[in-house]
């Protein structure tokens, strides 16, 4: 049935456009970044297959724009491997989404992935996905409020005496 | 005069009465009641409707949503428009206005007829609570006193209106009649409205006595989870078939023998004239002059007429006539 659903759904439903997406161009240019027809069609793509495999619909391009204009500014984003990590992004986002029972917003999500994507994990994606599984069980289980996530996040990850011992 | 009948391009039985919206679109699409471009213009509507639905669902914080709230959402957005559909009547009029009518403005007129429906619900509730039996079963208190509250406090009839606020399917009291068929408001009023004139019925009788029938029944009575109207009105026919006052309930082991020997030989349909006449007089003895409740005592001859068989075949009637415990 809900895969009948989803087909019905996502007729009913505007589906994301991909001059919506191009039109993210003059912003991104600021960062030295572009993409092209091309690369808008693969995003979309790698969206609603992400939206399918996770079981959602979706309204409009919105997150694909608010993903690429969060991390435009990336210390570890250049223009060769700009569309690669949006499309790991992007699924990255829907998976959490679920893991983390709808109990927080796109935009604290973002915010999350950024802040562990740039200060933790130093732009690995391997290791983002780890952190933020970490984080998406704790809020499952209620471990803790999950507003504190942003304060642990700008944390520095070791102490001083720490970095010394890994020398 | 003419007595010509206008016949409907769409007969009401061909529906589906819990998907009606859903089984209305389905058929006029099949005898091309809609053109494609008006087919069009609905979905669209739909998607739209939707679209605010699932921004509202999430507070505008989420843009996405998962595919099992969506179909809910949907399931809401069709439920209230089939309500004012159905408030329509005639199949021709809701042809007309899902022609003419905009999805939102048929979403919103939905709303409105429940908004009304709760109103007179929630006026119906009070009544129970005041016409309610004071004897003691959990799950008629509960349903009372705390399930029928929470759903008028928590109904969400604009984002879950064909869910049973505050139950987890349906009340734990079960009532005499009832299909379980509907949802939301669409299957409460009228469940409310049953009790409400079982509780009525019931109430014509004496609490003592009633008691003494439920504790007949069980002396666990408290926790069952069993109709009580049906219980009282199947003692009261039993008293009227002994020819005393059906207001006694109590029936001895004598008059059970009596009735046994009486209607034992009695067919299936010898036994209905036999419960319907049984009917007629407890009506006029209690003095009900209500036309719902009328029906409603005679809607429950079929089943127990079943029962008053089975018991005569297995002879089995101090189960079914019960007997008050002796002191």
């Amino acid at each position: 049935m809900n895969t009948d659903f989803f087909a019905i759904m996502n007729q009913l439903l505007p589906s994301a456009p991909i001059n919506e997406v191009m039109n993210m161009n003059p912003k991104l240019e600021r960062f030295g970044l572009t993409i092209t027809k091309a690369d808008a069609q693969a995003l979309v793509v790698t969206r609603n297959n992400a939206l399918s495999a996770n079981g959602r619909v979706e309204l409009g391009s919105s997150i694909i724009d608010k993903l690429m204009f969060a991390f435009c500014d990336s210390d570890f984003i250049n223009q060769d491997n700009f569309v690669d990590t949006m499309n790991e992004m992007i699924e990255l986002f829907y998976y959490f989404k679920n893991e983390m029972n709808d109990k927080i917003s796109d935009e604290e999500l973002i915010n999350l992935m950024k802040m562990y994507f740039e200060k933790i994990c130093y732009g690995s994606l391997e290791l983002l996905y780890k952190e933020m599984d970490q984080i998406a069980t704790d809020i499952r289980f209620q471990r803790y409020d999950f507003t504190d996530l942003y304060r642990e996040a700008q944390k520095e990850p070791l102490e001083e005496e720490e970095y010394n011992e890994l020398d | 005069m003419s007595s010509i009948k206008r016949v409907s391009k769409i007969q009401i039985e061909e529906l589906d009465s819990v998907h009606f919206f859903e089984s209305l679109l389905q058929v006029m699409g099949e005898r091309q009641l809609l053109s494609e471009k008006e087919m069009e213009v609905i979905q669209r509507g739909i998607g739209e409707v939707l679209q605010t639905m699932i921004f509202k669902f999430h507070s505008g914080e989420s843009s996405s949503i998962r595919i099992e709230e969506a179909s809910e959402l949907a399931d809401a957005l069709f439920y209230n428009i089939s309500q004012y559909l159905k408030s329509l009547i005639e199949t021709d009029d809701m042809i007309e206005a899902i022609k003419t009518e905009s999805v939102s403005k048929l979403y919103e007129m939905g709303i409105e007829r429940i908004k009304g429906k709760m109103q007179k619900g929630a006026k119906l509730l009070k009544a129970i609570q005041r016409n309610s039996l004071t004897l003691q079963n959990i799950a008629y208190h509960d349903v009372i006193d705390k399930a029928l509250p929470h759903f008028f406090l928590y109904y969400d009839y604009r984002l879950a209106s064909q869910e049973n606020e505050g139950m987890l399917t349906y009340p734990d009291y079960p009532i005499s009649i009832d299909t379980m068929k509907h949802s939301g408001i669409e299957y409460i009023l009228p469940y409310m409205t049953k009790l409400w004139y079982e509780n009525e019925f019931c109430n014509r009788f004496t609490p003592e006595s009633i008691y003494q029938l439920l504790y007949a029944y069980s002396y666990q009575f408290e926790d069952l989870i069993i109709n009580i109207f049906n219980l009282v009105l199947t003692n009261a026919i039993g008293c009227i078939l002994c020819k005393k006052p059906a207001v006694i309930l109590d029936i001895t082991k004598e008059e059970r023998a009596q009735i046994e020997c009486e209607f034992a030989s009695l067919d299936n349909t010898g036994l209905r004239i036999v419960l319907l006449e049984a009917m007629d007089r407890l009506i006029e003895e209690l003095q009900i002059t209500q036309p719902f409740l009328k029906s409603y005592i005679k809607a429950n001859e079929p089943t127990i007429r079943v029962l008053f068989n089975k018991a005569l075949e297995n002879q089995t009637l101090s189960d079914f006539f019960l007997s008050f415990a002796k002191e």
